[in-house]
Order: structure tokens, then C-alpha cells, then sequence
């Protein structure tokens, strides 16, 4: 009995998990279609029953503002290798909270015209519209910003809606 | 419960995930007081052999060369080779949470430089365990997050053997009880922990969502099935974290690693276990720490966080170091362990 309800949850995440893995990007756009960058894996997505299995214990702080959908890509530029966390959020406002409670005060500057981020060497974030964006550089202590910076301005710039100029605090 | 797959596929993916957590919310109520069968005992381990004067001995040395560092830490321990009365085989356990690189994850560099001094103290096996996957998905294979991360290619160097398994498949776990766990169902170990004579934990310093904190404790989420880490995070993220802090022990009870070394050269804070949910790396911490309770390892290393990171403080792990030291699975009292603190 044990073993037909260990299968039987194995099957609802089964069938939750195939609504992730590769298939529409979404609004992350292919490497090439970006300029100067290559895909290094296919694009993976992820719902709020499956957000668990991207970000394990960190999934919390997200669904609870009102998540709808993560897209995630890997990209090349030269040496460098990045990833692009897309968060589709229910709403901007809720964007808008998530960005809030993850950005470095010290580290705001405006990314791209009408639109703030957090920018440190291996890492920006920003929200525009209701859309968070997260890109990193795969080594968390690279000390070079101009690629990951590159790539986020790149995407964001794709990106419908406003951007945070004024970050709702969390 | 689900026996027609066809009027499954009908229901929306809401509807399923509920009907799956319903069937493993009557699992975490104790189906086994229900069923003639029962459960085995959790993984049997002799008493900490890491000990000085009757304390269990921790060691923590700060340095920047990891194999000097390792070394030092290793003599003070005593030597590994109080571990081979238990057998000539060890299986490690890092932590692979998600394809990002140390500090998220356990350095492959770090199993490397620990499996040369296993082998060196005459070892013949050492192989590191992980089931982090499923064979179902590509994008989440057991070996996805490893082979994303460069860690065969490493390890296999060393002739250290890389075995994951399927989260999914019921038939690798085992259901184990304590009898004196206060959640009265069983948890599925994996029976390759299950069944290893020496098992040597390799966490890493991270904040963590709904656990606060993760270490030598928390490590254990990934030695259990699937169905009993999404049912523990699924009441977390209810707010039910007293649950959560009580299965985080029990998880770590049924493992029960005869020695911890913590990679604290860097530690992620104020946010995790992933780089995704805004957790910030703090370089430059230069130390490891080597002892066998994991109990006190946590406490040591929670004082580590409190340090680095202005928004942990120690109250958030008081409550799973409670627990488990009424399980007698270690002391969180640090006046009671023999501290040895080494700067090189």
C-alpha cells in the first residue's frame, strides 16, 4: 500500500513535471537571436507546481508574490557562460515586490533607459512590467560585469512593460 | 487513487498535484500503524569515534591551501583511520540542490582533495551518492545537475565513482522509523545509504528559505525520497515549519554520517539554497570544519552564517538543534565539544 502511494505521487509529479523541460522559451529568445551569444542547453520551464524542482527551498519567497511561470537559458559570450532566470509574475506590481526583496540598494543603477537594476559583477536583476529578470554569470565570484550586463540589457530591452525606476520596498 | 491514467490526463495539473499531495499527506499520517508491514530501523552507527576526553571533537581550520587545510584538520581529528574498523567502503553525500557551482553545491575539488586522504589512509572504495533526478525528464535526469557541473570528469580522475539514482523510483528507498521520532510515519533512505559502512557527509554554508539554514543537518533532504521532501516543503511553505524542522531530523537520523566536513572557504547568505532566490556569496571565509556530530557541526557553523550575514541570527536554528539533541543524535551545546580552532 505504502509502495502504491509512493507510485501514485510519483505519477502527479510525473505529469507536473512534463509541463517543464524544454519547449516554448517563452520570452527569452535563442542565443543568436540576441547577437553576440550561442544556446548551451535547451530552455527549461517551470510552473508553480514544478518550481520546487528548479529551486528547492527557494521556491517559497517566490510563489508566495504571485508567481506564474520561470524560464530558464543558458548562453555563451566567448569565455563567459550566463543564465537567464525569467519569472512571469502575476502582475507588475508583484514583479515589481520580488525584485524588491532580492535587489542590492548599493547596486542600483539604470540598466537601460526607464529601467533600474540591481547590477554587481555576477549578477543583475530588474523587473519590467510584470516580468522579473535574473541573468548570472555561471561562476558567482566572476569579477567581470560587462557580460552579464550585456545580456540582461539585451533581454530586458525585449521586454513589454515599464520598468522599475522606483523599487516597492518588501 | 489514481487507476485510470486516461481520466488522469483529463484533470487539469492543479487538480493532480492536489490529489498527490492528499495520497502523500495520508502517507506522512502513518500509513504503517494501518498495515501489517513495517518499517526498518534507521541506518545503525557506532558511537562517534571523533572524540577527546569524552567530547565529541570539532575541528576548524582557516586557511587557503584546501589540501594543507585538509591535512591539518585530518591530523587533528585523529585520523581517518578510525573510520576503517567500520569498513574499507565510503560512500560520500554532497550537495547537488541545483546546477549552480560552489558555494550552492559541494566543489568537485573538495570530494577530490577528501577521497585522495580516504585513499591514502587505505580506503579501497569511495564513491560519492547522489538522487537529485529522474530518468523521465531530460531537464531533470539524476545525473543532470553533476554533468552540468563537471563533476564526473572530475571525480572519476581521482577514481572516486559517481553513482545517482532516480528520485522516482520507489524500490531504491527504504521506509525507516525511529520509534522515538514524534512524526509517527517512516521515511524512504535510500538503501545505498542504508546499506554503506562509512558515510561521510560534505555540506556546504547556506541560508536557506523555509529552513532558515542549511548544513550538515538539512544535507539529508537529499538522501530521502522525493514524496518526503516535497510533502516536508510543501507544509513549510504553508507555515507548518515546526513539521518541517521535525523531519529535517528525522532525515538526518536515518542517515547518520560517521563524519562531517563543511566547505566553508565561501557560504551563500541571506537568501537560498540558490543563487535564484536571491542569495548573496561571501568569499574569503577560509575554513573547513571536520567532526562527527552533526549536531554540533550545525551549531558551529550557524555562528559561521550570524557572522557573515547581518539578517541570520542563531534562534532560527534553535529549534531543529533542540530536536535533535532530544534524539541524541549530538550536542548543539558547544561548551560541551572540544573545539580545536587551527589558522594556517
Amino acid at each position: 500500500m505504502i509502495d502504491l502511494l509512493i507510485r501514485s505521487l510519483s505519477l502527479t509529479l510525473l505529469l507536473g513535471l512534463l509541463g517543464c523541460g524544454s519547449g516554448n522559451p517563452g520570452a527569452l529568445p535563442a542565443g543568436p537571436d540576441l547577437g553576440p551569444y550561442s544556446d548551451l542547453d535547451q530552455p527549461e520551464n517551470y510552473t508553480g507546481a514544478t518550481l520546487y524542482a528548479y529551486m528547492n527551498g527557494g521556491a517559497e519567497v517566490i510563489l508566495q508574490k504571485g508567481f506564474s511561470r520561470l524560464t530558464v537559458r543558458r548562453y555563451a559570450r566567448g569565455t563567459d557562460e550566463l543564465i537567464a532566470e525569467l519569472f512571469e509574475m502575476k502582475d507588475s506590481r508583484a514583479a515589481a515586490l520580488l525584485y524588491g526583496g532580492m535587489r542590492r540598494p548599493e547596486a542600483e543603477a539604470e540598466l537601460i533607459p526607464g529601467c533600474v537594476g540591481s547590477i554587481t559583477p555576477a549578477e543583475v536583476l530588474l523587473a519590467k512590467g510584470r516580468y522579473f529578470l535574473l541573468c548570472r554569470n555561471e561562476d558567482p565570484m566572476a569579477a567581470d560585469g560587462a557580460a552579464v550586463r550585456d545580456l540582461a540589457s539585451r533581454i530586458a530591452e525585449r521586454l513589454p512593460g515599464e520598468g522599475t525606476d522606483n523599487p516597492t520596498r518588501n | 487513487m489514481i487507476a485510470d491514467p486516461a481520466k488522469t490526463l483529463r484533470l487539469t495539473r492543479r487538480d493532480l498535484f492536489r490529489v498527490g499531495i492528499g495520497a502523500g499527506g495520508a502517507l506522512a499520517a502513518g500509513l504503517s500503524s494501518s498495515c501489517a508491514w513495517s518499517p526498518a530501523p534507521c541506518r545503525e552507527v557506532a558511537p562517534n569515534p571523533f572524540t577527546q576526553g569524552g567530547r565529541p571533537l570539532l575541528v576548524a581550520v582557516q586557511g587557503e591551501d584546501l589540501d594543507a587545510m585538509l591535512q591539518a584538520g585530518i591530523e587533528a581529528l585523529g585520523g581517518l583511520d578510525r573510520l576503517l574498523s567500520f569498513g574499507h567502503e565510503a560512500v560520500f553525500r554532497a550537495n547537488y540542490v541545483a546546477r549552480q557551482p560552489y558555494p550552492v553545491t559541494t566543489a568537485p575539488e573538495f570530494i577530490a582533495a577528501v577521497g585522495r586522504e580516504l585513499k591514502t589512509c587505505g580506503f579501497r572504495r569511495r564513491t560519492l551518492f547522489d538522487s537529485h533526478g529522474s530518468a523521465l525528464l531530460t531537464a531533470s535526469a539524476p545525473d543532470a545537475i553533476m554533468r552540468g557541473l563537471g563533476v564526473h570528469e572530475h571525480l572519476e580522475k581521482e577514481g572516486i565513482e559517481v553513482v545517482t539514482r532516480d528520485f522516482l523510483d520507489a524500490g531504491e528507498f527504504r521506509p525507516v522509523r525511529n520509534a522515538a521520532w514524534r512524526i509517527s510515519s517512516p521515511v524512504g533512505l535510500h538503501r545505498m545509504l542504508h546499506e554503506a559502512a562509512v558515510v561521510i557527509s560534505l555540506p556546504v554554508v547556506k541560508r536557506h528559505g523555509a529552513a532558515r539554514f542549511t548544513c550538515a543537518l538539512k544535507m539529508h533532504f537529499g538522501s530521502v525520497a522525493m514524496s518526503d521532501r516535497i510533502i516536508t516543503h510543501q507544509k513549510g511553505m504553508r507555515g507548518d515549519s515546526e513539521f518541517l524542522d521535525e523531519r529535517l531530523v528525522n532525515f538526518a537520523d536515518a542517515v547518520k554520517p560517521q563524519l562531517n566536513i563543511v566547505d566553508a572557504r565561501a557560504i551563500l547568505t541571506r537568501s537560498g539554497p540558490t543563487l535564484s532566490a536571491g542569495g548573496r556569496v561571501v568569499r574569503d571565509v577560509n575554513r573547513i570544519i571536520l567532526c562527527g556530530d552533526m549536531v554540533a557541526t550545525d551549531a558551529y557553523c550557524a555562528r559561521l552564517m550570524a557572522e557573515h550575514d547581518e539578517t541570520f541570527s542563531l534562534d532560527m536554528v534553535e529549534r531543529q538543534l533542540k530536536i535533535a539533541g532530544a534524539l541524541k543524535i549530538g550536542t548543539a551545546d558547544l561548551d560541551a565539544v572540544r573545539i580545536v580552532e587551527i589558522k594556517l
